[in-house]
Order: structure tokens, then sequence, then C-alpha cells
């Protein structure tokens, strides 16, 4: 009888539960990590923008098939993206930088825009930010062109090959994550 | 003072995931010669109930509890989420362990009236699961890299082990002497499914760049190496019970075999007191058939893309630049696989007790033994330690044994591990006739609500068991 009443007393302690717990919280789950990472740079002399004595007004560089978006992981679940630049300018004349985007039917996109470069300005920065129209229109791009153009001088003064300095360029971009259960 | 605070790091990181703190030593039940070859049944033979005789269920996480996470508090689930991304360490674990006896059974032998030996035998099932929290995976999944500039995010964070296997052994236990007692047990393995990753090397940084604003690193040295997985996801049949049948062949030495023992000791100082010691799977598998293996290598560090502005004619183009970067990071990120065969050693698991037996009783009642000397009482502590990836485990434990009645003996034990240090565990054997019943489990304080438990053990079984001078 003894051990009896012993082994209920055991398998009374050994009948558990689990309690005051709530696994649907597990749909809320939603996380928001920021990517940082560089894009372009560029270093150039003054020197490019002559050619043989005459001034080059543009010059220009492009990058096709961007395959970056068409993974639709990261596409779905970027919900902003910014991209910021820095110019230092040691040529004592104006440029002007034109970020140009298109996408997979080449056409000109809306969200393409001027950066105004100062002469003789080092850490000149300018911040585009893509949030929903324009991320969308983000989301599209297969191509970007760069191009910087060559403001006409205000004293007369002309670009040869030994005329000094340097537009040093860097970019980078910051990529707005949130990952849920949706 | 700086040997005690040693002491409790050691504790701090440890854990007792496959620990068996009630079985060990607890000579009523036959199984307890599973987890040291040296101890003596209390029987003449035995067979265990097939599939019943041990079913165990082991199973921790050292950092947290279900209901950490889950709680039905109103708390916002992403701000428990993200406290535990932060509080859990790189050493932190989830673990898992369970095991059923197919079949069991052992028998006295020797010379003359004092059968001195003991044979065991038996085939049970296993399953070992240990996974590391892979904290700064987390942070960069959680964070991103932009608040990480400069951060070193380790890629060795990733380190997990699961196996599902088969163990055949037979063991024998001999008495050397009056004192001591020896034992040794033979074990193949026959492993049915492995995933191995604990050889990952390499991290992730973002630095400050020259050229641009960043120079982002990368240097991979990642593996996953599995074995009995490819045949049976790849395999065109949607038919499990064909799947079934495989595994069951591979339950019973179709898989791939591996070599082990197990080695016990038994020593009396004197009557009452007593020292017992075994070290357990000391073995390997050889994994050959149905590998597959994932490699990620290489060093890479990328500043962005030089815009060259080229010449007219100048034949530079900044796309071939692109293309290249975009190559060499598909490349990077291309994970090769492959089917060389490995070798995965098992978890070797120490266990020792020092045992001290006091309290005669007289009377009708008595089913003095010659192993416990006719005491009924036993204090105790016992020391538990298991080779794990990133480094071994602990666990202590102080036990009080006592024989209750006729046919009825009980252990409990206080156990401190990295769960918790109120690990409070009873084990029960009771034999009704010739039938031994046992039960154990642990952490008995948690029992009201398992959530909060951040460990659990539960094991039961049923043998036929022989005893001679039992009238």
């Amino acid at each position: 009888m003894r051990r009896f009443c012993f082994i209920v007393v055991l398998s009374a302690v050994f009948i558990s539960c689990v309690k005051d717990v709530d696994f649907s919280q597990a749909e809320n789950i939603s996380i928001s990590p920021i990517a940082e990472s560089s894009l372009f740079f560029s270093k150039i002399e003054a020197s490019r923008f002559s050619f043989n004595g005459t001034e080059i007004t543009t010059i220009r560089d492009s990058i096709t098939n961007i395959d970056l978006f068409e993974n639709d992981y990261f596409t779905d679940n970027l919900i902003k993206a910014e991209i910021n630049l820095e110019i230092s300018n040691t040529i004592d004349r104006t440029f002007t930088l034109q970020m140009d985007y298109f996408n997979a039917n080449n056409d000109l996109l809306g969200i393409s825009f001027p950066v105004t470069i100062l002469p003789l300005l080092t850490e000149q920065t300018h911040t585009e930010v893509y949030e929903n129209l324009t991320l969308d229109e983000l989301k599209t791009i297969t191509k970007i062109r760069i191009t910087y153009t060559l403001e006409p001088s205000s004293d007369g003064s002309v670009i040869d090959d030994n005329t000094p300095g340097e537009i040093d360029f860097k970019s980078k971009a910051i990529l707005y994550l949130q990952i849920d259960s949706n | 003072m700086n040997y005690i605070r040693a002491l409790f790091l050691l504790i701090c990181i440890a854990c007792n995931a496959q620990n068996n703190q009630l079985l060990f030593g607890f000579n009523d039940v036959p199984q307890s010669v599973l987890l040291n070859p040296s101890t003596k049944l209390d029987n003449n033979w035995y067979f265990g109930i097939p599939l019943l005789s041990k079913i165990q269920l082991n199973t921790g996480s050292s950092g947290l509890s279900v209901y950490d996470l889950f709680a039905d508090d109103n708390r916002d689930f992403n701000t428990k989420l993200q406290n535990l991304v932060y509080d859990l360490k790189d050493n932190d674990f989830f673990s898992f362990n369970e095991q059923i006896e197919i079949i069991s059974g052992g028998f006295q032998f020797g010379r003359g009236f004092e059968k001195n030996n003991y044979l065991s035998f038996g085939l049970y099932q296993e399953t070992d699961v240990i996974a590391y929290f892979p904290k700064d995976y987390a942070i960069l999944a959680y964070e991103g890299n932009a608040n990480n500039i400069d951060r070193v995010f380790d890629l060795s964070d990733l380190n997990l082990k699961g196996e599902v296997l088969s163990v055949f052994h037979i063991g024998a236990t001999k008495n050397m002497n009056k004192n001591l007692t020896l034992g040794a047990r033979f074990k193949i393995y026959s492993s049915v499914f492995n995933v191995t990753s604990t050889k990952n090397r390499g991290s992730f940084v973002t630095r400050e760049g020259q050229n641009n604003f960043y120079n982002h690193i990368f240097d991979l040295d990642l593996q996953v190496q599995t074995s009995g997985i490819k045949s049976l996801i790849d395999d065109d049949n949607s038919d499990f019970s064909r799947d079934l049948k495989e595994i069951r062949r591979r339950l019973f030495f179709g898989g791939n075999l591996g070599l082990g023992f197990d080695l016990g000791l038994t020593y009396k100082f004197s009557r009452q007191l007593t020292l017992e010691a075994s070290l357990l799977d000391i073995g390997f598998i050889r994994h050959s058939k149905d590998v597959e293996n994932y490699e990620l290598n290489g060093d890479y560090s990328t500043e962005g893309i030089n815009l060259f502005f080229p010449q007219a004619g100048s034949g530079q183009s900044v796309n071939d630049y692109y293309n290249n970067i975009s190559d060499d990071l598909k490349d990077l990120f291309d994970v090769d696989s492959t089917t060389t065969a490995y070798t995965t050693w098992r978890p070797i698991k120490l266990n020792s007790a020092i045992k001290y037996a006091f309290g005669k009783r007289y009377g009708k009642e008595c089913d003095c033994n010659t192993n416990n000397e006719g005491y009924i009482n036993a204090v105790g502590a016992q020391l538990f330690a298991i080779n794990r990836p990133k480094q071994p485990q602990f666990a202590l434990t102080a036990f009080y044994y006592r024989k209750v009645a006729k046919g009825l003996n009980a252990k409990v034990t206080y156990t401190i591990d990295s769960f918790s240090y109120t690990n409070i565990g009873i084990g029960v054997s009771s034999n009704l006739g010739p039938i031994n019943i046992y039960l154990m489990g642990d952490n008995l304080i948690n029992y009201s609500n398992l959530a909060r438990a951040r460990s659990l053990f539960l094991q039961f079984g049923i043998n036929y068991v022989f005893i001679k001078n039992n009238p």
C-alpha cells in the first residue's frame, strides 16, 4: 500500500503542463536590419578633361546589366534606400555630376538626379532618399550612367594637360530592410 | 576565493544534456550498467521489454526557456526577441538527446556459487543534437552592418551537430577482488543521419575604405558535412514507407558504421565508501555512404566599383570591371558540394561518483544485498562531463539514495549546471514480482509549468528481472 501511494504521488508530480505561453506571437516577428555598402568610386585628374589642348565638356561611364533587384527576397524586404555621395574637388572649376537611372526598357527614370560640384571644395556631400514611389522606381533599374559635365569657366581659364587638381568621388548605399512573417 | 570563482565559472558554462544523474549508480535498474559497465547489477538475469525497457528524453537550452520568448505577458514579441539576441552568448546552446532501447538483456556468469561476472547486451536507438547560438550571424541579421563598422563578425559562431544512430553493444562486468570491479563495453554504431558543421572559420567585416567609404572584407571557410540525407531527399519516390524501410535497414547495421567502447571502474574503499567512474562512447563513425558536404571558401575584399570614364575608343569599360566584381562575389558565395568521406567522434562522457552508504535495517522487511552491504541509505556527489564541439560541459550533483521499502528504491538529486542552479530530480525503481518499472525525471520545480524549464530529463522503462534470492 505504501508503495502504491508513493507511485501515485510521484505520478502526480510528473503530470505537468505548459502554461501562459502563446506561440502565435511568432507571427509578429519583425526585424529591421540596416546594411551599408560601398557603391562607386573614382579619382579623375583635371587633365582627363583635356584632349590635345581642347577642353572636354563631358565624360561618362555606365554600368549595365545590374541584377541586384532580381533577388525577390531582397527587393520585397527593402523598405527604404539612401545613396550618399562625398565629393572632393581640388580643381578650380565647377562641374555637374549627373546620375541617370534606366530600366530594362532603357527608359530614363525620374529618380535620376544632378549634383553640382563646387570648385576647390572638399567633402561636398549629397544624399538621395528613396521611399514609396521613388523606391519602387529604384527597384526597376538595370543600368546606371554617370556623367561629369564641365561647366563654363567664370574667368575664361581653360583646363589643359597641366591643370592641377582632381575630383575624388565616393558613394555608398544605405539599405533599410524590414523582414517579417508577411 | 579564486578557486571558488573558477569552479563557479566552470559550472556556469556547463550543461547537463545527456547527464543522467539519476540512473548513474542506481543498480536496481538494469539499464544503469549502460552508464557504467562496472556497475554490478542486482539480479541473476534480466531482459528488457522490447521498445519499452528504456525511453529517455533529455532536452536543454542554456540561455533561455520557452517562457522567455513565448510568455503570454503582453510584452512585445520583438522586444523579447531583441533581448534574447543580445543576452545570449555564442557559447549558449540548444541540445536534445533521445534514446529508445530496442532490445536488452543480461545475466550473471562465472564459476561457483558466487558468480562474479555479468554480461549485458542490447541495441538502442539514439538521437543527439547540439546547436550553439550563432550570435554574430544573429546580430548581423538583426542589425545589419551599418552600425557595426569595424566589428568583426565571427563566422565560427555557426556550430552544430546532429545525429541519429543505432548502437549495438555487449559488455562485461568483472569482480577483480572484494574491492575492485571493472567493466568494459564494446559498441558498434550504425549512423542513420548525420549533420556536422563544427569547423567553421572566417569573418566578415566592414572597415573604412581608402578609395571609397568602406572596404568590405570577406574571409569564408564554412563547411557542412552530411550523411544519410541526400538519398532520402533526392529520391524520386514520394513513398514514405520506402524511406522508412531504408531507415530501418540503417538502424540494423545498414548505415555508416563506427566502433566504440565504454570503460568503468567501481572501487570500495570500505564497506560504506565507494568510488564509481566511467567513460562512455570513446568511439567514432566513418561516414562514407550517402555523403554530401557543402563548402564555402574564399577571401575577398571590395571597396565597390571603380568608375573609369574611358576615353572614346580606349576599349576599357567599367562594365568589365563590374562584371568581374559581380562574378567574383557570385563565386565567393557559390556553395561547392563534395562527397568526400568524413569521420565524426562520438561525444565522450565522463561520469563519476563518490558514495557513502549508511543505516542498516533489521527485520522482516530487509532485502539486503551484497552490493549495498545491507545499508539502506546512501549519500554522495557526482560529476558529469561531456565533450562538446566548442568546449566540455559539466554538471555537479549531490544525491540521496534510499531503499524505501522492499522492492522500492528511490534516488533524489540536486544538480547544478548551466541550465539552472536548482535542479531537483527524483528516480524510483519498483519491483512488482519479477517486473521492474522505473521512472525518473528532473527539474521537478518547473513541472507546474514546463515552459519555464530550461532543461528537461525524463526516463522510464520496464524490465523482466530475475533475482534468485527473492522470495
